[in-house]
């Protein structure tokens, strides 16, 4: 011990002037940390040098690890230490008491006194410190042998091609697994599981070292070994074998319990198979859809789900899917991302909150099925049955605290600190003007442990949300930037930020600069719960779906403008060269081809302005009464097509078979403005339009075509009546109870509700079946999803108060310049509601403005007429 | 080592390409380009050292000092090692990448010139620093200082560099102060390098370098001649050009081309479209143009470098059947020309303000110009590439199914010397952007006569788009401006043709089509001329929504 104690003395002899250079480094970290000099400011930005002392810190570190007295070089056989009486062991020790007594324990001590100092408790104060001697060994340990390896400059050079093989193989390897995402069970390695790679690494150069000394190695090979050993210590960081400590669940039990009730997932209501291309340019079936939320669970967690691929069996045939893309695949902070956008988050904040608050701007839900995809199966149209493997990454909210919206205001917990410095309306994060945002400078403190922290890194764990109360409305998304940060590499990270949230006062939340105080700012932390395995199995499902496969035309903008748009297209017409009188179908089916290209690319003749009147008016019927001529002759040319629309614009096609009957010579068949209609010679007919409905009519075009054909084959519209015949029917015949609420259930139609009114029972299963699947699927935000709201319409119908104030608060963000004939027609549903009528534009508008001054609350339900009447005394 | 160096300088130069080229490249994620340029730089400083250090001058031990060879024969040698080793493999890679771009001799001096300057600040600066260490410790030390000071140089640099967005002159002007500052360098580099190694003045030598590195930047920064920037172009036949107003008289043969009904433009060539760069008044004693002035050519903000519009499509008709049915994919930011009564509104003028003002109108004339036209199968399956004029090219990839539609990427590649540039002239400016080289290319089916004129979609060059690869660097310019084509068979071939791709394919041509400037020209309008272009009540369309 003695010699080995003297043997460390020589070595620090040596090193103390550069020793203490060191430690003076050491402590002005530690006082820029604690913000003794440098303190995070508004009013200045953070000096620049600053940012070197974290390199000077490590970088001498490594200096200190890799000097020794030349007279001690190992690797120099005719050196001192080669004859001096010194055992080997000694030397050794030697060089792990300079690791641990001058290198490892002064950054544990600046730690610790940085830990101290800013009030954390003695739990995390001696984590940290055993974190900081973590983090130290894992970047300084691997120098220690190579004084056996080499002597003089040599040994920096090898020092710097494991440093630089150890980042090309990161370069390399992270650009592999973007592409691929097939190397790893997760993606990205986290600064935990790298720091695990780095004392195996230390391990391996130990034992390359004793290897080189031993057989002599020339420097070329050194260095390459040197290589391969820095990747081959990287690799494992991507390994299951280094798992980040932080990538534990919380709650297994919940996990357990989650997997032994959900073990199969609940049949989704919503899902579609569609053909796809990847990036290989093979085609493939792709599958998604929504998944059933998980009934009976905390409210306080969500999950976040991921696809592991699956099995397609149809008939004998078994075919695998697969996933693809790295956010499929366990990511450490995606989670805790997505959920930010999530429009359900608001449900597990729930008991921090005013009932029936809700959000503002949020997304993407956490329920969208994640993609799976297949090869195109052979038999495409026979039904299959589907297995689909998913995990679901589980995140617990925690509400830490609030605080009023104004300067000074503080949120203290054990984990987080978080102090509001300024408040700045109508300004973005970066500074500019932003009409309506709410800018927030803060200063925030933060928890950095790996043991028992979360895995969510890069500040992913601690998110800011804004709420009023009195509105009732809370703002989850914001943008943010990041000027300052102390004590980065400490257990407790100091920074200052500015955090926006954008739309807070605007006309429609109805806030303003003078509400501020009111507003609150909570935080919240997230938690990795854990991970749990579903299967979700389909049976005999239908792969196909005529939606996604009807073609469609590419709007293009042609060059030449006549007067107006129609004028266009008439004097473009006449460039079309017309077929023969006896043109083969192949010269007719490529007339049409022509004449409907023509028609797609002066689309927008048929725009409305937004009060629903055309831009253009007038009418294509001179151009459809010249085709229709040569279509008469070939007629299969256009009732043959599997679909009629083949585009947004489709009047156009309606109008060619328009022409096409008016030209067939059949008699009683008058064109009017918006169609054809039948006025039979002989006396009155129950159908009088007589096309007009196959552009409304689910499946019109496939039960008319035919007739179609057949009427103008024969010269007699029977064929088309007798369509007509039979939609009548179906639509006057009295369906049961057990048909309406299917159909209910299927479409959410509110004329099927009202068709339910006087039949008691049925109206009774209705309205709690509507209730249970709006409290289920209505995400709680301002705002309904287009194939939402006719759920969010018949549950107004059915008499839920909360769909109406949700609506009715909804009606005070539309802006009426944004609005368009499409939005009249929702109101009139929402009218009707109220007894109303069918609105036109300007009463649309004025109901608009009524309707953003009422309150669900002044209104009662009678449920004889499912309206909503005002109270006379509310 | 000198072999490795060749590779290097190899692999790199093919990296650069293949980044460039091949769309969503996995080499492009890796993030090479920096390790390469390091790699490079630290392995000529390493050949360099490792040639000096052999017969080190400063090393009282070194062998040379006592072998019968005089020191300006060891430096001769050394240079000549230079030369051969670092800078000869530098100029072939680099030379067979700058052919099939039509450079003349001077460019291609220029550019040799360039790699040379490089090559020998990278090698002299290397030599001196090891010419001046006596051993690999003062090397080593040597190297530390120099490689932090280059840290610090170019933390400045960024720092500075993101916070000011210099003019385009201004950037010239440093170009040029650099490359000043840089010969500079390289001479008093080899001085010092001769005093280190031939009279072997160690001190003298150390204070050389030194001055030499202080002064550089200094003369960068002093520098002020910009012989980079040249002017813009007057069209050549203004003379002819004139302007007509008022309402065409039906028996007026020549009309004119239209800039409004009241407002025409006569004497343009053929094949030549006239675009309104500003039109607005002229009032004394403020700024023209005024805030409102008319612009054919707006600011464009969604990060595209393509300008062609309506009236450059039109241009092309009388090329091409006159049955033909047109559409067109041109710039997004161009919704038609405002009416006049629009544009007066923009400028927040009544008529009667108007007509008391006179006038200025600045146009730029371009001259449509076919290239080539192609069977459409050679565009979808080949790579094409065509000399615009020495030193531009624009290239193709064929077509890839990518992103769930056809697309084919291609760029724009400028290469010469940034020193001494490849273009006569400067683009025209309109509105802080500058009108280059744009290109159209048209889809011609013959069987339906049914064109479809694409303005190629060039990414703006300002902004970091992500195929948008600058790659120039130190007096060399190697831009590539990207574009990406995206294409759907039409579903109406589809539908009512059960026509295939392939089919498809095969009944079409395709042309490119370029827009070359003619220049810019101002007309000055009285405010007589002014009442007339005004005095029409113009009607009131109804403009698509």
């Amino acid at each position: 011990l003695n010699l080995l104690l003297h043997h460390f003395l020589k070595e620090f002899r040596y090193l103390r002037s550069r020793w203490f250079a060191w430690i003076s480094v050491l402590i002005m970290q530690l006082a820029v940390d604690a913000e003794w000099i440098a303190p995070l400011s508004v009013a200045s930005a953070a000096p620049a040098w600053i940012g070197l002392l974290p390199m000077l810190m490590w970088g001498g570190a490594a200096v200190l690890a890799l000097a020794y007295a030349p007279e001690d070089a190992r690797a120099d056989d005719c050196s001192f230490i080669a004859v001096r009486p010194l055992p080997r062991a000694c030397y050794w020790w030697s060089r792990v008491a300079v690791f641990g007594l001058l290198i490892a324990m002064p950054m544990v001590l600046q730690e610790g006194v940085y830990l101290l100092c800013s009030g954390r408790p003695a739990a995390d104060v001696l984590l940290g410190m055993w974190e900081r001697f973590f983090i130290t060994g894992a970047c300084i340990a691997w120098l220690l042998p190579m004084p056996l390896m080499a002597k003089g400059w040599h040994r920096f050079t090898i020092a710097a091609v494991a440093v630089i093989s150890g980042l090309l193989a990161k370069s390399v390897s992270v650009t592999l697994l973007r592409r691929t995402s097939r190397l790893s069970h997760e993606m990205f390695y986290t600064s935990n599981s790298l720091f695990q790679a780095a004392w195996a690494g230390a391990l391996l150069m130990l034992m390359l070292a004793w290897w080189q000394k031993r057989h002599g190695w020339s420097l070329s090979r050194t260095l390459t070994f040197t290589a391969v050993v820095s990747c081959t210590s990287y690799a494992l960081a991507w390994t299951p074998l280094m798992q980040p400590w932080s990538w534990t669940p919380r709650e297994p039990a919940l996990i357990t319990e989650i997997e032994r009730k959900y073990g199969e997932l609940p049949q989704p209501q919503k899902y579609r198979f569609y053909e796809s291309t990847s990036e290989e340019s093979t085609p493939e079936l792709v599958m998604d859809g929504e998944l059933m939320p998980l009934e009976g669970l905390p409210p306080q967690i969500n999950p976040h789900w991921r696809n592991l691929g699956g099995e397609m069996r149809i008939k004998d045939v078994a075919l695998t899917g697969k996933t693809d893309g790295y956010f499929k695949r366990r990511f450490f902070f995606l989670p805790a991302i997505f959920m930010k956008d999530d429009p359900w988050l608001i449900r597990t904040l729930q008991s921090a909150l005013e009932p029936e608050t809700l959000s503002m701007g949020s997304s993407s839900g956490h329920r969208a099925m994640p993609t799976c995809k297949w090869p195109i199966p052979v038999d495409r149209a026979a039904p299959a049955d589907v297995e689909l493997n998913f995990e679901a990454d589980w995140v617990r909210q925690t509400v830490l605290g609030e605080c009023e919206l104004r300067p000074g205001a503080r949120v203290r917990s054990d984990y987080c600190e978080m102090e509001v410095l300024q408040v700045i309306p109508h300004q973005d994060a970066d500074g500019k003007e932003q009409r309506g945002s709410v800018t927030l400078v803060f200063k925030q403190s933060k928890r950095e442990i790996e043991t028992g922290g979360t895995p969510f890194e890069y500040f992913s764990d601690v998110w800011m949300v804004l709420r009023a109360p009195a509105k009732r409305l809370l703002w989850q998304q914001g943008q943010g930037a990041l000027p300052q940060m102390r004590g980065f590499y400490t257990g407790w990270q100091r920074h200052l930020s500015r955090w926006t949230f954008k739309d807070v006062l605007t006309s429609s939340s109805g806030l303003t600069e003078a509400d501020l105080p009111t507003l609150r700012v909570m935080l919240r932390k997230q938690d990795y719960t854990g991970t749990s395995r579903h299967q979700l199995k389909l049976k005999q499902v239908s792969l196909t779906d005529p939606q996604s496969e009807k073609p469609w035309a590419y709007p293009t903008h042609p060059p030449r403008v006549a007067e107006t748009a129609r004028l266009s297209v008439q004097h473009e017409f006449t460039r079309i060269r017309t077929p023969a009188a006896d043109a083969s179908r192949e010269e007719v089916a490529r007339f049409l081809a022509d004449v409907v290209t023509l028609s797609h690319a002066y689309s927008y003749r048929s725009d409305l302005k937004k009060d629903g009147s055309p831009w253009f008016p007038g009418n294509d019927h001179a151009i459809a009464d010249a085709v229709a001529r040569h279509l008469l002759r070939h007629p299969q040319v256009i009732t043959r097509l599997p679909h009629l629309i083949i585009s947004a614009e489709n009047t156009f096609m309606r109008e060619l078979l328009d022409a096409m009957l008016l030209a067939s010579g059949i008699p009683g068949i008058k064109r009017e403005s918006n169609g054809l209609i039948y006025e039979p010679p002989n006396g009155s007919s129950s159908t009088r339009r007589l096309l007009n409905d196959i552009e409304n009519i689910v499946g019109g075009w496939q039960a008319m075509a035919p007739a179609i054909e057949q009427a103008l084959r024969d010269r007699d519209l029977s064929p088309i009546l007798a369509v007509h015949a039979k939609w009548r029917s179906e639509v006057r015949q009295h369906r049961s109870d057990e048909e309406l609420l299917k159909y209910l259930r299927e479409r959410f139609s509110v004329s099927t509700l009202w068709e339910l009114r006087g039949r008691e029972t049925a109206l009774k299963q209705a309205r709690e079946m509507i209730r249970a699947e709006y409290e289920r699927r209505v995400p709680p935000r301002i705002g309904i999803d287009s194939e939402l709201r006719p759920l969010a319409e018949c549950a107004i119908v059915a008499g839920m108060e909360v769909a109406l104030d949700r609506r009715l608060r909804g009606l005070r963000f539309w802006n009426e310049k944004e609005m368009d004939h499409e939005d009249v027609m929702d109101l009139s549903i929402l009218s009707r509601s109220f007894s109303g009528g069918e609105l036109k534009w300007v009463q649309g508008l004025e109901f608009l403005r009524q309707a953003r001054e009422w309150r669900a609350a002044d209104f009662s339900y009678d449920s004889a007429t499912l309206t909503w009447r005002r109270k006379t005394n509310p | 080592m000198a072999l490795l160096w060749l590779l290097l300088l190899a692999f790199r130069q093919w990296h650069q390409v293949h980044v460039a080229t091949t769309w969503n490249s996995t080499l492009s994620h890796a993030d090479l380009e920096v390790w390469l340029d390091m790699g490079l730089v630290l392995l000529g400083a390493g050949l360099m050292w490792r040639c000096v250090s052999a017969e080190s001058p400063s090393n009282t031990d070194t062998f040379s000092l006592t072998r019968p060879m005089g020191q300006k024969a060891l430096w001769c040698g050394k240079l000549l090692f230079l030369f051969s080793a670092l800078l000869l493999p530098a100029l072939i890679v680099m030379g067979a990448y700058w052919r099939g771009f039509g450079l003349g001799v001077a460019q291609i001096l220029t550019l040799s010139g360039a790699v040379i300057l490089v090559g020998t600040l990278l090698g002299a600066g290397a030599a001196t620093l090891t010419a001046l260490a006596s051993s690999a410790r003062q090397m080593i030390a040597l190297a530390v200082l120099a490689v932090i000071g280059t840290g610090v140089w170019l933390a400045i640099q960024e720092k500075w560099g993101e916070a000011v967005k210099i003019a385009l002159k201004e950037q010239h002007r440093a170009l040029c102060g650099s490359f000043v500052a840089a010969l500079f360098a390289m001479l008093g580099l080899l001085a010092a390098w001769w005093l280190a190694t031939v009279p072997r003045r160690r001190w003298t030598s150390a204070g050389v370098m030194l001055a030499t590195l202080v002064l550089a930047p200094f003369i960068a920064q002093a520098w002020k001649t910009d012989w980079i920037t040249r002017p813009t172009l007057r069209y050549a036949n203004a003379p002819k050009l004139g302007v007509k107003v008022g309402t065409a008289d039906p028996a007026d043969k020549a009309p004119g081309r239209g800039l409004w009904p009241t407002l025409r433009l006569t004497g343009l060539g053929k094949d030549e479209v006239a675009s309104i760069i500003e039109f607005a008044p002229v009032v004394k004693n403020a700024p023209w143009p005024p805030q409102g002035s008319f612009s054919d050519l707006p600011a464009n903000p969604n990060g595209f470098g393509h300008w062609l519009y309506t009236d450059h499509t039109r241009a092309l008709f009388k090329h091409y059947p006159p049955t033909t049915l047109w559409r067109q994919h041109v710039n997004d930011s161009f919704n038609g020309r405002k009416t006049l009564p629009e544009v007066l509104q923009a400028l927040r003028l009544k008529r009667e303000e108007a007509i008391q003002h006179r006038w200025r109108l600045r146009l730029v004339v371009h001259e449509l110009k076919r290239i080539a036209t192609l069977p459409y199968r050679q565009f979808w399956s080949q790579k094409n590439s065509f000399l615009i004029r020495p030193g531009v090219r624009l290239e193709f990839n064929p077509y890839a199914w990518i992103r769930e539609a056809w697309e084919m990427h291609g760029r724009l590649h400028r290469l010469g010397s940034a020193v001494l540039p490849v273009d006569a002239h400067r683009s025209a400016t309109a509105r802080d952007r500058e009108l280059r080289d744009n290109f159209f290319l048209v889809q011609e089916d013959q069987e339906l006569r049914e064109n479809f004129a694409i303005s190629v979609p060039l990414v703006a060059r300002e902004r970091n788009y992500y195929i948008h690869r600058n790659q120039s660097q130190l007096w060399q310019t190697d831009e590539n401006q990207g574009f990406e084509v995206r294409t759907w068979q039409p579903s109406e071939q589809i539908v009512f043709l059960q026509r295939t791709l392939d089919e498809w394919i095969d009944q079409q041509d395709a042309s490119l089509w370029h827009a070359e400037e003619r220049g810019i020209v101002e007309f000055e309008l009285t405010p007589e001329q002014m009442a007339q272009v005004l005095a029409e009540s113009m009607k009131k369309e109804g403009k698509k929504p």
